[in-house]
């Protein structure tokens, strides 16, 4: 058996080539667009010459100890290619997966789950990847909805009139009683901060996954897998290449299907569509914009009998109780989003990492990556 | 049961690959692979013993939480009130529950915006006809800060407190349609190795959220008492007297309405009016209702890490490192 293992390699490299030929074929600039064509030649051939680079190492150890009449070390380069082998293999696989998740013609949402709201056609990479940016484009929003109901809340409840005909008079602040809004918006602004910065971290995270990931580690991972002394650290790369890159984009996809099935998106919408109607319909802000006088009926410099405007003060009450009460609710759907599920998939994530590396090399430390993070 | 039926499927499948694998190693006289094949086998004969249990632990906490929400909306009858899905008996009772919390809300913040408006009045008096300069009565002094401060507060708890719920609410819809997808990708992703850990933790979240999570929710409600039914609106005295006058200030005659509107803002009896809100028992089930969900929370944590663990997943050091995260 150990006789035929040279021929099983070279097998394998053969095989390997066809497929990787294949792969050019498979990936045409009319399926996938012209850069995730170019993506993964890039990764997939220095993977290829990571295995040529190690095959060759390893084939001229071979021929000088078989010149030399070593044949302990003959047997070492023999079962050393067979890891090369294996390697080709775990390459192979990860080839065939990222096919399927990073190319349109591959798996897609509504291939798995069906026709479902939120399962769309795109890849699974581009579907994640729409997803983060929604979550990214939600929490901006919100975040400028907020501070903006809060500027115009913090202005009228500061306002005051003082009125005064024949010496005697009032003087009100009439919003002085939005002032108990101030810590909702307070903890609004820095929650929704917070979850902002989360979901662009995110975002960029999963950007330098795919640009870091397939074409640094993974090649570099091929590489050191083929050798004995890095074996270990090369395995713990592919391993964290294929729960980043494979496995991540699923459990994105997975929490956008659920959450638009269970319609988290169109109740969001909804409640900015509410806030800015209330916004813009506000009587007392308009007046307030246009001119402070127009808030009273008569004239201010006349001994006319001087009134506030029907229906000012009360209004704004129920208007901001009503818009606070919003603001707890998007603040819910807010943090499920981008808070409660990320740390969700970072559970789910650690443990696939944890798994893949101890399968393909070493396991990795993680409970003193948490402490750490 | 269509996850059940989707399982099953996916279970076969693992078995066909696993037979060619096992053929394969026959074939070539691999023992190392025929051994492995072998323990793969019992692996799925383990999954199918664990999709057996889940549909006996899904029945039993089903019937369990039928019978906790029957009692809880104080149903005789035997036959299901909110149909055999225990997160829409969660949700129903939670929505329940909000809307005297709401009430409330609204309650507390027109009567604070009222105090806090004729706090602020002052009456502008002017000596020599208004030649010289002007003298401003200040609102009520008496009134302190710290007893619109206290209004304030009660505004944010309550505020939290519909936060906490709404979310609670989207958790356990999100966790029902997750366990749809999630079971049937755990148990075929727990049939392959590198992978088993996650499809143990998949199989695990999946009942937890979905059935333990609710249940655990409607049984603390129903351990403590605090049931939706229990739950009124706190109503403040004379709200509607005050909402009256700011609506009188605004069309009538401004300085009488306003002068009575202050004087009524430093006569009021905030102390009593506070008091009866802490010692009300709408306070009482509030706190108790704020925290059942943090239990339910806790016990499904406890789960989803406990049973992973059980089904293969290593979660020891993650879940410990999870909880310093968050």
């Amino acid at each position: 058996m150990i006789k035929k293992i040279p021929l099983f390699i070279l097998c394998i490299i053969l095989l390997f080539n066809l497929s990787h030929s294949a792969l050019f074929d498979i990936f045409p600039d009319d399926v996938c667009g012209g850069d995730l064509n170019a993506f993964m030649s890039s990764w997939a051939v220095t993977c290829y010459i990571a295995i040529m680079i190690s095959l060759l190492i390893l084939l001229i150890i071979f021929l000088i100890c078989r010149g030399m009449q070593i044949q302990k070390g003959e047997t070492w380069a023999k079962y050393e290619m067979l890891q090369v082998g294996a390697t080709v293999l775990i390459l192979l696989v990860i080839v065939g997966f990222s096919e399927f998740i990073l190319c349109s013609g591959g798996l897609t949402p509504k291939m798995i789950f069906g026709n479902v709201l939120g399962a769309g056609d795109d890849s699974m990479v581009v579907e994640a990847k729409d997803y983060l940016t929604t979550l990214m484009r939600m929490n901006t929003i919100s975040l400028t909805s907020i501070l903006f109901f809060n500027i115009q809340r913090e202005t009228i409840g500061n306002f005051k009139f003082s009125v005064d005909i024949i010496g005697l008079g009032i003087g009100i602040t009439p919003g002085k009683g939005l002032n108990s809004l101030n810590r909702v918006f307070e903890i609004a602004q820095i929650g929704i901060i917070t979850m902002l910065v989360t979901s662009i971290t995110q975002l960029m995270l999963f950007n330098y996954v795919y640009a870091g990931m397939f074409t640094i580690y993974l090649p570099i991972g091929i590489l050191l897998r083929c050798f004995e002394p890095t074996r270990r650290f090369g395995g713990t790369l592919i391993g964290l290449t294929i729960a980043l890159g494979l496995f991540w984009p699923m459990l994105l996809v997975i929490n956008s299907v659920a959450l638009q099935g269970i319609g988290v998106f169109g109740m969001w919408e909804g409640i900015i569509e509410f806030v800015a109607e209330q916004m813009q319909a506000n009587q007392f802000i308009n007046l307030h914009i246009n001119s402070p006088a127009d808030m009273f009926d008569g004239n201010i410099h006349t001994s006319a009998p001087i009134t506030f405007k029907i229906g000012i003060i009360e209004p704004m009450k129920i208007m901001f109780s009503a818009l606070s009460m919003a603001t707890w609710k998007m603040l819910a759907i807010n943090i499920l989003g981008s808070l409660f599920l990320p740390l969700l998939n970072f559970a789910i994530l650690a443990t696939s990492m944890r798994e893949f590396s101890r399968f393909f090399g070493e396991q990795i430390d993680l409970s003193n990556l948490t402490r750490m993070i | 049961m269509d996850w059940i039926i989707l399982t099953l499927i996916l279970a076969i499948f693992c078995l066909g690959g696993i037979t060619i694998f096992y053929m394969m190693a026959r074939a070539f006289s691999l023992k190392g692979l025929e051994k492995w094949c072998k323990s793969e086998y019992m692996e799925i004969l383990i999954t199918a013993f664990i999709i057996l249990a889940i549909i006996g632990f899904i029945q039993g906490m089903l019937y369990l939480t039928q019978e906790v929400s029957n009692e809880l909306t104080h149903t005789t009858s035997t036959a299901p009130v909110l149909g055999s899905d225990p997160v829409n008996a969660a949700v129903f009772e939670v929505y329940k529950i909000l809307g005297p919390i709401k009430k409330t809300y609204r309650n507390v913040f027109s009567a604070g915006f009222f105090f806090a408006f004729g706090k602020e009045i002052s009456i502008i008096g002017t000596d020599m006809g208004g030649l010289l300069s002007k003298t401003f009565i200040p609102g009520a002094a008496s009134l302190p800060n710290t007893i619109i401060g206290t209004f304030t507060w009660i505004i944010n708890v309550l505020g939290i407190f519909v936060m906490w719920m709404y979310f609670f609410v989207e958790v356990m819809k999100f966790g029902d349609y997750l366990a749809v997808i999630i079971l049937p990708m755990g148990i075929i992703l727990r049939a392959f190795p590198p992978t088993r850990g996650v499809g143990a933790m998949f199989i695990a979240m999946g009942l937890g959220f979905a059935i333990v999570l609710p249940s655990a929710f409607l049984m603390t409600l129903f351990v403590s008492g605090s049931t939706s039914e229990s739950l009124e609106a706190f109503e403040i005295e004379n709200l509607d007297e005050y909402n009256k006058m700011l609506e009188e200030l605004c069309i009538g005659n401004n300085i009488a309405t306003a002068s009575l509107i202050k004087n009524m803002a430093m006569s009021i009896d905030y102390q009593t009016i506070l008091g009866m809100f802490f010692e009300s028992s709408f306070f009482a089930i509030l706190l108790r209702i704020f925290i059942s969900p943090v239990i339910a929370l806790i016990i499904t944590y406890t789960f989803i890490r406990s049973f992973a663990m059980m089904l293969g997943a290593d979660l020891a050091e993650i879940g410990r490192g999870l909880i310093k995260l968050i």
